[in-house]
């Protein structure tokens, strides 16, 4: 090709026609210099080169310490074969402090290191919370009686990090103490929430102290008794990480987060490879780790159960959740020695990429778009998924006062009625998304509440009906109206009443707007808000969808100035494996205008008890049954019209073997699951 | 000249302050800020996004913030990267800025002189059949919808075809054991085609004066010959040896990039030769050329070719600038990590003090391009000089 090129470059220079100049003298010398070039370099030099990487591999193999779990990996063969991942960002770092700062960014958690621990879990595919480094799941805590309560905490012993050391309750103590000490941001906020003294002398309710009993057992105090979002699904999972490490950094908040994560020891059976930037990163199989094996069985009602016993490792045993109906079982790898992360300029480019089999996997948090499937279906040998995402989009209501008139309950009831989301699903988005209706992620059965209110009744009416039994809710509600209108059947529209005005006499305020994603962010929420103004119209409601950038609509429900100043906005929500937003998004103490993100500004007395009951449940069951209760005053009041849930679409080559493929929130959410997925030949 | 010089030098400052500014206003100006997404975290309490405001010092007035970045500025303190914190914007740029220039230096030289010398054929074949097609293409090249054409190329000819890497600049599993990053590599790269374009320059300049056309082809010839043997010396011997093998990786991958954006650069350098060197041909020297009976590619190659180079040189100049901020799509589609895409990043997550630096260096170096082009119009045309000191 460099040859095509030069004679290119002469024959033009020359300008004359390639052809004259072919089989020239001087052609053939140049053919032949290059052949003799390219044999110069492709003989000379070689060996020089492999003897450097010979010195450099033999004292690696020498110094390999010949512990117990290498010996083990050895007899049982040392898992080799890279499973490949295509990512679309680069990670911001590889330090798992800067990782669970302000940052926070997707892939820089996707591909870091495990250089934590936690004390529970939750296992997937069921999303049910286990042990780790606790030896058993505490549930109850103990009144001090001077204000404090607290948990101790039995931790696993010998359990060790990636360099040997004894993982145990001082690396705990440490990890809260930098928290506290350093003012650690992001999601340390959250993990250890601690309790701050405020300007006007009141404390908040949060940790009060991390102190070791022992080695083996922690003291978990809090300045009030908390529920299951605090403690097992706060504390309880947040991130521990090795004191023997990081404690040469903790001078400040800088030097630590710009502390280099990539020789941090792990707790777990990868460690850092190699790390180039901009292109990819490596996880390799740690050869003397004791994390490997183990297995897990999940059950269809929630259960799991695992053992663990690869004789290296302490053996391990526990059972959690209901263990009943169908069941599922997979041994944990590691089965591959090496892990890639391959960094793509956008999502076009990995799936290319994946469709010439350069990687087995694309981690996209967002799915992949329907129609790149069936181009990746025809290129042979993938299996496509189909998940449901954990998180839903909605519609939201100003139900602050003075917002009239989405401050008014029949109206809410009115609207949420008269939206046809079945028919814009089925009908216009060819059943692109699936409906939703509760708080809840349809997945995940056992928190899902029944549906009730006017949703449950308007389910299924036609056009018609829904606009007749959206009359009837604004006429029962006290409303009037000059003239009502009428629906002319069938698929008409109807003709909007006029005059309308609310059960005061309030008058029907005109351009209000429907602010949502415009089509270029997310054609199905902009196609949705279309209808929805339009429906709105037709009860004569004098209303516009108005697409609007993501930030442009945050900043208008969050900003001080303006958190009351809209009517609707449509926006989704990602959700946590604890679903406790259900108190965050409408509990009144969290109005967008106080800086929570309760965006309607929704307040009922009755709610906000039920929410503080929430809070309190010290068991799974126990919050279940009050966010039933919480989620028919929700389907009544309806301060969010939950539209839909987008399904996550993803792909993998047909040698990958996952230990299961339905999970909540899909598989890119688990990284591909590195630490058990099988490459086959 | 010298007034003038520091004339066009003041107002540069000038430019340059006013740049700052208006960037700094402008990036405020979009809605939220790079922490925004914590507002949207249900778990995380309220006060902590105020924290990170506050630690971040976006709390403060604009009018504080941009007096404030403007003094740093000019202190050579150009902050924390908002997302990439406690890395700073010049230690980033430092890690992009030599993929880019490797990238995007080569594609610019090659598509200036490939569109130099087909704009140049296109000017005196006008009227043939050739020049027609080839303005065709030149045109369609020009206006092509480049994300489409770029992807259309790497699944043509990286997927279909499977000549070129689908993107990226390396095969991952050879770098495994690299001892060596690709920085590294990168420098290595542009110290030896920096090396080389130098001598390939000076091979030019010293055989430019030989008078007998055949004579100085074939001392170019054996002086690229010479080139090419150093070239082999030099990738086959000491560290470089070594270094060979990531370099050919790095290098393999630069040409399908480079042959897409070529095709679509080259056509503006084509289309404006052309058209410069037809009013050339117009002009009574060329006539007077014929008439003293000099050969056709003399009068084009050394009389009308060389009058026709000045406003594609400052054309080019101007195309240095793209070298640095490199090309957002160009390194999207191809994966390619440089100055594009960091500056992308930056925007698009609000990481003003990313962002700003790589705008104020891009914006450094076009004045820079701006006042040598000025000046050199200067020195060279005595009119332009006369009438800004008048």
């Amino acid at each position: 090709m460099f040859i095509h090129f030069l004679k290119w470059i002469f024959c033009i220079q020359k300008g004359e026609i390639l052809s004259n100049y072919k089989g020239s003298a001087r052609w053939k010398f140049v053919v032949l210099f290059s052949i003799f070039a390219m044999v110069v370099v492709a003989c000379s030099g070689g060996e020089t080169a492999e003897e450097e990487v010979v010195a450099e591999e033999t004292p690696e193999t020498t110094a390999a310490p010949a512990t117990t779990a290498a010996e083990v990996e050895e007899a049982s063969g040392a898992p080799d074969g890279v499973f490949k991942l295509g990512i679309f960002s680069d990670p911001q770092g590889f330090n798992i402090w800067d990782a669970l700062d302000v940052q926070q960014d997707f892939w820089t958690y996707a591909t870091l290191s495990p250089q934590s621990i936690t004390l529970f879990g939750t296992n997937y595919p069921t999303y049910t919370l286990v042990t780790s480094l606790a030896s058993e799941l505490v549930e109850t805590s103990v009144d001090n009686g001077d204000g404090t309560f607290s948990y101790t905490v039995p931790l696993q012993e010998g359990w060790e990090w990636s360099d040997g050391e004894a993982i145990d309750a001082n690396d705990m103590v440490f990890t809260y103490q930098t928290v506290r000490d350093l003012g650690m941001l992001g999601a340390w906020t959250y993990n250890y929430p601690l309790a701050t003294e405020g300007e006007d002398g009141t404390v908040s309710e949060g940790l009060t102290n991390i102190e070791a009993i022992d080695d083996y057992t922690v003291k978990i105090t809090f300045n009030f008794d908390p529920g299951l979002s605090i403690w097992q699904y706060g504390v309880g999972t947040a991130s521990i990480v090795a004191e023997h490490y990081w404690s040469q950094f903790t001078a400040d908040r800088e030097t630590l987060l710009a502390a280099p994560g990539e020789g941090a020891p792990t707790a777990g059976p990868w460690q850092y490879g190699t790390l180039e930037s901009g292109a990819f990163y490596t996880w390799e199989y740690d050869s003397d780790t004791m994390w490997f094996g183990g297995d897990t069985t999940v059950y269809a009602n929630g259960g799991v159960s695992y053992s663990l016993d690869n004789g290296v490792a302490p053996v391990v045993s526990y059972e959690f959740g209901d263990l009943s109906g169908d069941t599922i079982s997979w041994t944990d790898g590691p089965f591959v020695g090496t892990v890639e992360f391959s960094l793509y300029g956008d999502q076009d480019a990995a799936y290319i990429a994946f469709q010439a089999g350069e990687v087995d996997f694309v981690i996209n948090p967002l799915g992949l778009k329907r129609n790149a499937v069936e181009s990746l279906i025809s290129a042979g040998d993938v299996e496509v998924i189909t998940n449901q995402s954990n998180g839903y989009r909605y519609m939201a209501f100003n139900t602050r006062e003075g917002a009239f008139p989405t401050s008014n309950k029949e109206f809410r009831q009115a609207v949420s009625c008269i939206v046809d989301k079945q028919f814009v699903i089925d009908s216009v988005l060819a059943g692109a998304v699936l409906n939703m209706d509760g708080q809840m992620p349809p997945a995940l059965t056992s928190w899902v509440a029944p549906v009730t209110g006017v949703l449950a009744e308007c389910d299924g009416l036609s056009a018609e009906e829904r606009w007749n039994k959206s009359i009837g809710i604004l006429q029962d509600g006290g409303w009037t109206a000059d003239s009502w209108g009428e629906h002319p059947g069938g698929a008409e529209r109807a003709v909007a009443p006029t005059g309308l005005k609310g059960p005061n006499g309030e008058t029907m305020p005109s351009d209000m707007l429907l602010y949502a994603p415009g089509p270029g962010y997310d054609p199905i929420r902009s196609t949705f808000s279309l209808f929805a103004a339009d429906w709105m119209q037709q009860l004569g409601v004098d209303v516009i969808a108005r697409p609007t950038g993501f930030s442009v609509i945050v900043d208008i429900i969050l900003g001080e100035e303006t958190c009351d100043d809209w009517y609707f906005y449509m926006l989704g929500w990602g959700l946590t494996p604890y679903p406790d937003h259900i108190v965050d998004f409408f509990q009144s103490d969290g109005d967008a205008c106080a800086g929570g993100i309760n965006t309607p500004g929704y307040s009922n007395p009755e709610y906000d008890a039920l929410a503080a009951e929430f809070n309190a449940a010290k068991t799974v069951s126990e919050a279940q049954v009050i966010a039933n209760k919480m989620e028919a005053i929700l389907f009544d009041d309806l301060p969010y019209l939950v539209l839909f849930t987008p399904p996550l679409i993803e792909a993998y080559r047909s040698n990958i073997e996952f230990p299961y493929t339905e999970v909540l929130g899909a598989l890119s959410n688990l990284t591909g699951l590195p630490g058990s997925v099988k490459v086959n030949d | 000249m010298l007034i003038y010089t520091i004339k066009r030098f003041f107002e540069m400052v000038i430019v340059f302050f006013l740049f700052l500014v208006i960037s700094y206003l402008l990036f405020n100006a979009i809605p939220g800020n790079a922490f925004s997404s914590l507002l949207l975290n249900p778990l995380l309490p309220p006060e902590a996004y105020q924290k990170t405001i506050e630690a971040f010092g976006l709390d403060k007035p604009l009018y504080e913030r941009v007096q404030l970045y403007i003094i740093n500025f000019f202190k050579g303190d150009f902050g924390y990267s908002y997302t990439y914190y406690p890395r700073t914007p010049i230690d980033l740029i430092a890690e992009r800025l030599p993929r880019t220039l490797m990238l995007f230096s080569i594609v610019n030289v090659i598509a200036f002189y490939t569109g130099f010398l087909v704009g140049k054929i296109l000017a005196w074949r006008r009227g043939s059949k050739s020049e027609t097609w080839i303005t065709i293409g030149s045109v369609f090249s020009y206006t092509v919808f480049y994300p489409w054409f770029a992807l259309m190329m790497l699944w043509f000819f990286g997927y279909k075809m499977d000549w070129f890497p689908l993107g990226k600049f390396l095969v991952p599993e050879k770098w495994y054991d690299s001892p060596y990053t690709s920085d590294e590599i990168f420098y290595t790269l542009i110290i030896f085609v920096t090396v080389s374009s130098f001598l390939l320059f000076l091979i030019f300049i010293f055989t430019r004066n030989i008078e007998s056309l055949q004579n100085r082809r074939n001392v170019r010839f054996l002086g690229l010959i010479s080139l090419f043997a150093l070239a082999a010396t030099y990738w086959t011997n000491g560290e470089a040896a070594l270094k060979r093998f990531y370099a050919a990786d790095i290098a393999y991958h630069m040409i399908l990039p480079t042959f897409t954006v070529t095709l679509v650069a080259f056509a503006g350098t084509a289309l404006l030769t052309r058209t410069t060197m037809m009013e050339v041909l117009k002009d009574d020297y060329i006539l007077t050329a014929r008439a003293k009976g000099l050969s056709q590619k003399r009068i084009r190659d050394r009389h009308a070719a060389r009058t026709a180079l000045l406003p594609v040189v400052t054309s080019f100049i101007f195309t240095i600038i793209t070298i640095i901020d490199g090309s957002v799509l160009t390194e999207s589609i191809f994966s390619w990590p440089g100055m594009g895409q960091l500056i992308l990043e930056a925007v698009v997550q609000e990481d003003i003090p990313l962002a700003m630096a790589s705008f104020s260096f891009i914006g450094i170096l076009a004045l820079i391009a701006h006042f040598i082009a000025d000046v050199s119009y200067a020195f060279l045309d005595p009119r332009i000089r006369i009438k800004s000191e008048n």
